[in-house]
């Protein structure tokens, strides 16, 4: 119980350290300060949620500064003879500019009231005390008073009209929440939604397969990968694979007219190589009547071929390691 | 004639194409072409301006094969009988007759060329064409045979005053019509000018290799030459569909610039002019040392071979030159092979 009691009477001890009384402190010498504040227009009328800003530019002669740590703390009640007033410091930004003889602060302060009457009452944003120092004498420390500003707050409803199904008026609409910002979110969010579906269309349909879009490698390598290795499979996908290079380049390829095909699609420079073998094989097949060739393993080229021509189709570059050389001669 | 004998003919034709090539320079093209026309046994038309080499060309062609080589200038008052015989009054004070160009030769003819065909009358043309279809010709009462004539001619394109256009049968008893135009290269150009051996032909001309192989045998040569290139089932079809878009450009999406297609062509090409194209593909594979024709021999004689043959539409007619050589490209580039 002791130890309780003990604990408590050294909080209290902490909380009255830490009220400071502002008339410790001597008021600075108004030769060192310039003061400027911007009142707001509205003086009457504030009900509860309002903002007042209020904007104070200060100067101070030097050797003088601002204790910036005296400034007022956001969330801090403001309060009269001990009794809260209902209005709260919200928020607070400066601006320090200092030059060779003055230090000037541009402070923006934002209070929110928090309080409510049947009537108009006067209010006020109590002074507030801000501390100097010189930092030739440290010890010396001096304060300066903001004035107090002086407002009045007013009621929401008429006096006497407290509860709001009786005033029902025609004129006034139900108190809804402002749909403006959910509206705009869903705009932007469909605006998006719109580009991100064409932009994938476009990468699918430009870089990848998607039906009618000529992309006719794609098809041949899934119509051709599973089969199996017989001369007429050969030949047919030989077949498959020049009309393919045909609709590539809009006209007949053959091996003088490569360059067209190349201006046509970058990726398939890359494997040039594979294309020479390729119509090498085919003038073989088709042209020369030559049988000397292994049909497992041609079959194999060729579905290897065909799959860097549909990555090719899709713009991609075939890395030259992957390139395997036909052993056919 | 066994492979082997193939072997060296091939090696023969490189030679005289070499030869050519050293008395007429930046024409190796048309040389080939020539060079394959001669082996493929078929008549060839020359088309070029004035003055580009063209009897030089043949003359060397003449000298290197062998043969008899005879000449003739086509003009407005040419007459069929002024190819068979002269008539003349001899010394003794008699009226003689000698053989004509045509008979001078006998048998060995093996050149004769006409040069500017279209200045002589339609009388002439119909009397070649006989020569070069049948090469027989009936006079004084007896049979002449020209089993080893080419027929070389040229047509001045520029000139149309006293001109008669070859009809379309004629330039379709010509194997080939060969461009010759002198290719704009300023180093080539200068050389014609002051190179002084350009400047006597005759002498240029002896600079040829005489006689290289017995003309005699180049029938034979061709006909082992045709039995012995193959020509496979797809090559077949390409070839089919080549002659298809010759007759209807259009079933292949064959596209000219500010021509209307549908409209260009009266008449394709004629399964004679196919059947020369194919022989003059199957010389080609075998000068490249082949034993199958491939796409690249037709592509290599495409133009030569078929845009002569083609009858274009009279409105179209005037462009000729420059419609068939688009067309034939614009072919080429839709017709797939396999």
């Amino acid at each position: 119980m002791h130890k309780l009691f003990g604990f408590l009477i050294f909080l209290l001890t902490i909380s009255l350290n830490a009220y400071e009384d502002p008339n410790k402190f001597k008021d600075i010498d108004p030769k060192f300060i310039e003061l400027n504040i911007v009142e707001p227009n509205q003086r009457v009328g504030y009900t509860v949620g309002d903002i007042i800003n209020r904007q104070i530019t200060i100067s101070i002669k030097k050797p003088y500064q601002l204790i910036e740590e005296s400034l007022p703390i956001v969330g801090y009640e403001k309060r009269y003879r001990g009794k809260l007033l209902g209005m709260t410091l919200r928020d607070i930004q400066y601006i320090k500019k200092n030059t060779k003889d003055l230090i000037t602060y541009k402070i923006f302060l934002k209070y929110q009231i928090f309080t409510n009457n049947v009537v108009a009452k006067p209010a006020f944003i109590t002074a507030d005390y801000y501390r100097l120092i010189n930092p030739i004498e440290p010890d010396n420390v001096v304060k300066f008073r903001i004035p107090e500003l002086t407002i009045a707050t007013s009621p929401i409803a008429i006096f006497g009209a407290v509860k709001v199904e009786d005033d029902m008026s025609a004129f006034r609409g139900p108190l809804t929440i402002d749909k403006m910002p959910s509206n705009q979110k869903i705009r932007y969010g469909a605006v998006g939604f719109v580009i991100s579906i064409l932009t994938l269309f476009y990468i699918y349909s430009r870089y990848t397969w998607l039906p009618k879009q000529n992309k006719v490698f794609s098809s041949v390598y899934r119509k051709y990968k599973n089969k199996n290795a017989t001369k007429k499979e050969i030949e047919l996908l030989i077949s498959e694979l020049h009309h393919g290079f045909n609709l590539t380049i809009n006209q007949a390829l053959f091996t003088n007219n490569k360059e067209r095909l190349f201006k046509k699609n970058k990726s398939f420079n890359y494997i040039e190589a594979e294309i020479n073998d390729f119509f090498k094989l085919s003038k073989a097949i088709n042209f020369e009547r030559k049988n000397n060739f292994n049909l497992a393993e041609t079959y194999a080229w060729l579905i290897s071929f065909t799959l860097h021509c549909r990555m090719c189709e899709r713009g991609l570059i075939i890395d030259s390691g992957d390139i395997k050389k036909l052993g056919f001669k | 004639m066994s492979d082997q004998n193939l072997a060296e003919w091939r090696k023969l034709a490189l030679t005289l194409e070499g030869e050519v090539n050293k008395v007429i320079v930046g024409q190796e093209s048309p040389i080939k072409l020539i060079t394959t026309s001669i082996f493929a046994r078929g008549h060839v038309l020359l088309e070029g301006d004035v003055g580009v080499g063209k009897t030089t060309l043949l003359k060397a062609f003449a000298r290197s094969i062998g043969g008899g080589y005879e000449r003739i200038e086509g003009t407005i008052d040419l007459m069929p009988n002024d190819l068979i015989y002269h008539t003349y009054l001899g010394e003794d004070g008699k009226p003689h007759v000698s053989n004509g160009p045509i008979l001078k030769s006998g048998e060995d003819l093996s050149i004769f060329f006409f040069n500017e065909i279209n200045r002589a009358r339609p009388q002439v043309h119909s009397l070649l064409l006989r020569i070069m279809a049948e090469k027989t010709l009936s006079a004084f009462n007896s049979e002449y045979k020209f089993p080893h004539l080419i027929v070389f001619a040229d047509r001045n394109q520029v000139e149309k005053e006293e001109t008669f256009e070859i009809p379309s049968a004629a330039r379709d008893r010509f194997m080939m019509e060969i461009p010759i135009v002198i290719p704009e290269i300023d180093e080539l150009m200068t050389s014609l000018v002051f190179d002084t051996k350009f400047h006597d032909a005759d002498k240029l001309i002896e600079e040829a290799k005489p006689e290289l192989f017995k003309f005699d045998k180049l029938n034979e040569v061709s006909e082992n030459i045709q039995k012995n290139i193959d020509a496979t089932e797809a090559l077949k079809t390409y070839s089919l569909n080549l002659w298809k878009a010759t007759k209807n450009p259009s079933l292949y999406d064959v596209k000219i610039s500010g021509i209307d297609v549908e409209r260009l062509i009266i008449s394709g090409a004629s399964p004679r002019g196919i059947s020369m194209m194919m022989k003059c593909a199957r010389v080609n594979a075998w000068m490249d040392n082949r034993s199958s024709v491939l796409p690249e021999d037709i592509h290599a004689v495409f133009h030569e071979t078929i845009a002569h043959r083609l009858v274009f539409n009279p409105v179209y007619e005037l462009r000729r030159t420059e419609i068939a050589k688009e067309l034939t490209k614009e072919i080429i580039n839709k017709v797939s092979a396999p």
